[in-house]
């Protein structure tokens, strides 16, 4: 038996054993220590056990009968508290962190192809001057893999596919700079700019965008406009007359606000722009109406 | 002899007999059903012991009534709460523990220096405002002896959590496990701590060897 196992079995204040009493007779330190032991526990011995009051039940009786039970209890929401406040922050970090993730970041884009706006084919013409003029590019990425747009695959068909949908952010400085406003290209299909959702999307023409979405709603194509639909438009109403196109009424808005006589000949018509002739005169009319009024 | 007229005093109340031999547990499902001296009864057993137990920590008489009389009504009221899984006893005397340990730790917060300490010099102690309780002691056989004096000024100036360990373990007697249950400490966390306070007390108690 060592000094360590002595101890152990001596503080238990059982009787020793044989193999105790022998480490005893050999061990001065251990025998020292367990004097000393000895008459600690007899002086603690000596000491008197103090005892409680007569009048302690009446004084406890007093203090129940004086207390309110709901000053001992402890309160019953505690222990909900101690579990559900962790809980709910577990849930709301977790509900942040899956729909902060790029599988919920790609479902929140509507529409399904994104090209950087300084790629699109006709794009500075349509911008607006400030941003056209200064020959900047209305949307800069940093990153070229996040501006590189999905483009048909060899088939002509796109799906649809999370992976091709890139967003092309706008620099703060450009904020308000942009309205939103479709840019319609000479290669066909459809640009969007869209200041408010900082978005400028590319529609390729012959693409099916909702091939593979079955309950996307469908987007029409732009149709072009005759002249006679535009003129309809402006409540211009014209007769075909040996292959002239004759201005016969008209409303007195458009007629006043813009010069255009009854009578006149039209020769060409491009958006709300004509090129009419009155005798021999050519003169070039922009159609105004009431919604479009001049500024 | 205060305290042996206190003892003497309150072994003569005697609970109905009815109560005498049921067990703890019966007792507080008794008191749980209105039996209001079926409390009585377990006043009777543990008043003097928690009033003994707390009293060791304190080394004050009136603070450890007091404390041990705010025990039973803490009793009392959570009796509603209170499971039949572990020993009554252990129940009672972690109620009086956490009572005793917050009263030590409320007098280190209200722990005064005297004013006397602005006039001392720097090599000495500050004293603390602690004065001496005048009157006469309810154990008057505590301070007969100098020994006993001093080693309740021992025990009652170790640090708390070797305080109640030994408490429990040299004066109250109580097994390792029942201690450990009591502090909701582990069995070897429990042993060493009697160890080591038993060498505090060894060395606190050098003058006597």
């Amino acid at each position: 038996m060592n000094c360590r196992e002595f101890i152990i079995e001596f503080e238990d204040r059982a009787a020793l054993s044989e193999t105790a009493t022998r480490h005893l007779t050999i061990c001065a330190d251990c025998r020292q220590k367990s004097d000393r032991q000895t008459r600690v526990w007899l002086m603690i011995d000596r000491l008197e056990r103090v005892a409680a009051p007569p009048d302690f039940d009446f004084h406890v009786k007093a203090k129940i009968a004086n207390a309110a039970p709901s000053d001992f209890k402890t309160p019953r929401f505690l222990p909900v508290l101690r579990y559900v406040l962790p809980l709910s922050v577990v849930v709301l970090l977790l509900s942040l962190f899956i729909f902060n993730s790029p599988y919920f970041s790609d479902r929140q884009i509507s529409p399904p192809v994104v090209q950087k706006i300084n790629e699109l084919p006709n794009v500075k013409a349509d911008l607006p001057v400030d941003s056209a003029a200064s020959n900047q590019p209305a949307f800069v990425e940093s990153d070229e893999k996040k501006s590189v747009a999905a483009l048909p695959s060899p088939n002509g068909d796109l799906p649809f596919n999370r992976r091709n949908v890139q967003i092309a952010k706008v620099q703060p400085k450009e904020r308000g700079k942009i309205p939103a406003r479709s840019i319609d290209s000479d290669a066909g299909g459809s640009s969007r700019v869209d200041s408010y959702t900082k978005t400028a999307t590319f529609t390729p023409a012959g693409i099916n965008l909702n091939a593979n979405v079955a309950n996307a709603p469908k987007i029409e194509s732009p149709k072009q406009a005759s002249d006679e639909q535009i003129l309809s438009f402006f409540g211009v109403e014209t007769v075909l007359e040996n292959g002239k196109r004759i201005v016969k009424a008209l409303p007195e808005d458009v007629a006043g606000r813009s010069g255009i006589r009854i009578g006149d000949v039209i020769e060409t018509v491009k958006g709300d722009s004509l090129t009419v002739l009155r005798g021999t005169e050519k003169i070039e009319i922009t159609l105004q109406n009431k919604v479009n009024k001049p500024r | 002899m205060a305290l042996d007229k206190f003892e003497n005093s309150g072994a003569e109340v005697q609970s109905p007999v009815p109560f005498k031999d049921l067990s703890d547990h019966q007792l507080i499902e008794a008191t749980k059903a209105g039996e209001e001296a079926a409390f009585g009864e377990i006043m009777r057993r543990y008043r003097s012991p928690i009033t003994n137990y707390i009293f060791r920590f304190l080394n004050d008489y009136e603070e450890a009534v007091d404390l041990a009389q705010e025990t039973f009504v803490r009793v009392y009221f959570a009796i509603e709460r209170y499971h039949t899984d572990f020993a009554f006893s252990t129940y009672i005397y972690r109620i009086a523990s956490n009572l005793a340990i917050s009263e030590i730790r409320r007098r280190k917060r209200r722990k005064l220096v005297s004013l006397t300490g602005l006039f001392q010099f720097d090599n000495e102690e500050a004293q603390d405002f602690n004065p001496p309780d005048g009157k006469i002691l309810a154990d008057q056989s505590l301070v007969e002896s100098e020994q006993s004096r001093t080693i309740a000024r021992a025990i009652a100036t170790l640090p708390e959590k070797y305080r109640a360990p030994i408490i429990l373990r040299d004066i109250e007697g109580r097994s390792y496990e029942e201690i450990a249950e009591i502090l909701e400490l582990g069995l070897g966390t429990t042993k060493s701590r009697i160890s080591r306070a038993r060498g505090l007390l060894r060395g606190k108690l050098q003058k006597f060897f």
